[in-house]
């Protein structure tokens, strides 16, 4: 699989190490930096697949309706579940691909901070060697200063506080999130499923940085921080989410395009 | 339910992903031989020492019994990155062995028996006070120097320790702005500290003042070699520098293409180097006038060994290449079945060299034919 995030190591490693340097040595905030520009560079593949899941819980009660209908005849309700999509501009797997484009690039990051963080000979001559030794602007910079409070960025950390903050900010940017299912009248498989993710992926997030570096539970923390901010604007930008007694009378009250006037005219009130 | 059982995949492949990609899959580092009449000792990457008979290859003891274990999810921290990488160190009965857990040990020649242990972790801090303390990384990268019965350890703790070689106790430490990789250099009255911080210190033996340091623009993470009244050494910066030994004035300096890694080896009026990228240049002692230079197949780490007029250079291409001194051509070549990082070892006709494969190769420095291999896991 690296050679699907090769192509953006090099890349990723020498803009943590120019804005290591240029923040003075301060790997934190070069981290912070990047971060905050790759996850913005990230919005417009992040659009589509959130447009994608908020018009799919716009006409959950019509795929809940269909599924019922024909409940017995599998061919058919897909056949219908794929004739609805396409009525509400849906592309079944619209979403995903944004998705996919994005995940080499967001592994290379993580990859790249990995190598950065170089504490053993191997890693520097086996790892980060390999994408600097022989560039006259950052061999100086070797091995990275990796303290910043009373952490070793290159090893995990003994105190908990980061794997706790990481869940939380976590729990914040998926509740932020829209979903194809939000928090009543969608199908009830569907919502309970959304539900337990919620709580279930920031305590794993929780867990596995217990044991990994202190600066990937830098990273996490600070990438969840940079989504929640761009998931407000985002959601005042996109229509609203549709409201339980939508959802149950099967029909959107209003155009998608009301709503978003609506939506937008009462986030200016704000 | 279709839908839960995609839910779970999803999470553990998400799971799975961020721990094996979390931690790093790169070796921690690479062997360590050392050889003297009656015994070869090698620290190979299952983090143990291995004593062969040099005729045979066969195993005479192994030191600790049982491979270090790994803690954790797979991710070593460097507490938890315990194992023996460094090449050992000998007197007349002992051998010393240091690891990244930041223990050194002394261990009998013959057999194996541990003799003493040191350690550089301090005192833990209870409480709250010890969360928050500052955790720096203890391992013992570099080998130590035996300086008569003084054995000086280089750690990453940014510490030199000087250690009681019979007892093991600590006699004095010299702290560093950063990690000390590599093992220092001593002579009668002076000690030459390369460190991270970019800074080759020279001290007083006897006083661990400072005479001078010099600044090599980049982190130095191997020994520097002296020959007269001057210093050799190469740096992360892609520099080479001749230093007087005694000013700590600079004489010359030559640009790599990339990391010089390797101690420099000085026969005559050359000076070998190599950079990681699989150069080795030939260097005029006296002003670093290049001479010559040989490409290898992969990165350089090791230093060359040399015996009458054959310079013998590992590679991570997994080839053990012979060349003419006076003219880089090749004479012969040796191939491993893995990556040869560390440097080879000759004693009278025969070198040794150890693989990233924990395999140990002994071989002619006449024709690089194969005497013995060990093997310590052959089954694999």
């Amino acid at each position: 699989m690296d050679w699907l995030i090769e192509p953006f190591m090099p890349i990723m490693i020498q803009a943590l190490m120019f804005f290591y340097r240029l923040f003075g040595d301060n790997f934190v905030l070069s981290l912070a930096l990047l971060t905050a520009i790759v996850r913005l560079l990230m919005v417009p593949l992040m659009l589509p697949m959130q447009k994608s899941a908020r018009k799919q819980a716009e006409i959950q009660p019509q795929i809940k309706a269909l599924r019922k209908k024909y409940a017995k005849d599998s061919q058919k309700q897909n056949e219908e579940l794929m004739k609805l999509y396409k009525e509400a501009g849906i592309s079944p797997m619209g979403g995903c691909l944004p998705m996919f484009i994005q995940l080499p690039i967001m592994w290379a990051f993580y990859r790249a901070i990995i190598q950065v963080l170089a504490f053993k000979p191997g890693d520097l001559f086996f790892g980060l060697g390999k994408y600097i030794a022989s560039s006259a602007a950052f061999s100086d910079l070797v091995p990275l200063n990796s303290h910043f409070l009373w952490l070793n960025l290159a090893t995990p950390d003994k105190t908990y506080i980061l794997p706790i903050l990481v869940a939380f900010t976590s729990w914040l940017q998926q509740k932020l999130s829209p979903t194809t299912s939000t928090s009543s009248g969608g199908d009830d498989q569907a919502q309970s499923m959304t539900q337990s993710m919620q709580i279930t992926m920031p305590l794993m997030f929780a867990f596995i940085t217990i044991n990994l570096a202190s600066g990937l539970a830098v990273y996490f923390i600070i990438s969840n921080l940079v989504g929640i901010a761009i998931q407000y604007f985002i959601n005042r930008g996109l229509p609203p989410a549709p409201q339980p007694a939508e959802r149950a009378s099967g029909k959107p009250k209003s155009k998608p395009s009301q709503q978003k006037r609506q939506g937008k005219s009462k986030g200016k009130r704000k | 339910m279709k839908h839960i059982k995609y839910l779970a995949l999803g999470l553990l492949l998400v799971a799975a992903l961020l721990i094996v990609t979390g931690c790093t899959t790169t070796p921690t580092a690479w062997p360590g031989l050392t050889a003297d009449d009656e015994t070869i000792y090698a620290t190979l990457l299952d983090g143990q020492v291995h004593a062969l008979n040099p005729d045979n290859g066969h195993e005479m003891w192994v030191f600790p019994n049982a491979p270090p274990a790994k803690s954790g999810l797979g991710c070593q921290g460097p507490a938890q990155s315990a194992g023996l990488y460094a090449s050992p160190v000998l007197n007349e009965e002992k051998v010393f062995v240091v690891g990244h857990d930041g223990q050194a040990y002394a261990l009998d020649k013959t057999n194996g028996v541990q003799q003493w242990i040191f350690s550089n972790q301090e005192e833990t801090k209870s409480g709250l006070a010890g969360l928050f303390s500052e955790r720096k990384n203890p391992a013992i990268i570099g080998s130590p120097t035996l300086d008569g019965d003084i054995l000086y350890i280089p750690s990453a703790d940014r510490n030199l320790y000087a250690v009681d070689a019979e007892s093991g106790l600590k006699k004095w430490v010299f702290q560093a702005d950063d990690a000390i990789w590599a093992s220092p250099l001593v002579t009668e009255n002076r000690l030459y500290i390369a460190v991270m911080d970019h800074k080759l210190y020279c001290l007083d033996k006897e006083t661990q003042t400072e005479i001078w340091t010099f600044d090599v623009g980049g982190a130095i993470p191997s020994t520097p070699a002296l020959a007269g009244d001057t210093i050799y050494i190469g740096s992360l910066a892609r520099k080479v520098f001749a230093v007087d030994a005694d000013t700590g004035q600079e004489r010359w300096s030559f640009e790599a293409g990339s990391w010089v890694w390797a101690t420099p080896l000085v026969i005559s009026d050359t000076v070998y180097v190599s950079e990681i990228d699989g150069t080795l240049y030939a260097l005029d002692a006296e002003n670093g006038a290049k001479r010559w230079e040989f490409i290898a197949g992969g990165k350089i780490q090791g230093a060359p060994a040399y015996a009458d007029g054959i310079l013998y250079l590992t590679s991570e291409d997994m080839n053990l290449y012979a060349l003419d001194a006076a003219t880089g051509t090749q004479k012969w070549q040796f191939t491993a079945s893995a990556a040869l990082v560390s440097g080879p070892v000759l004693v009278d006709d025969t070198l040794y060299v150890a693989d990233m494969n924990n395999k140990v190769y002994a071989l002619s420095t006449e024709s690089g034919v194969q005497k013995w291999l060990y093997d310590p896991n052959p089954e694999k």
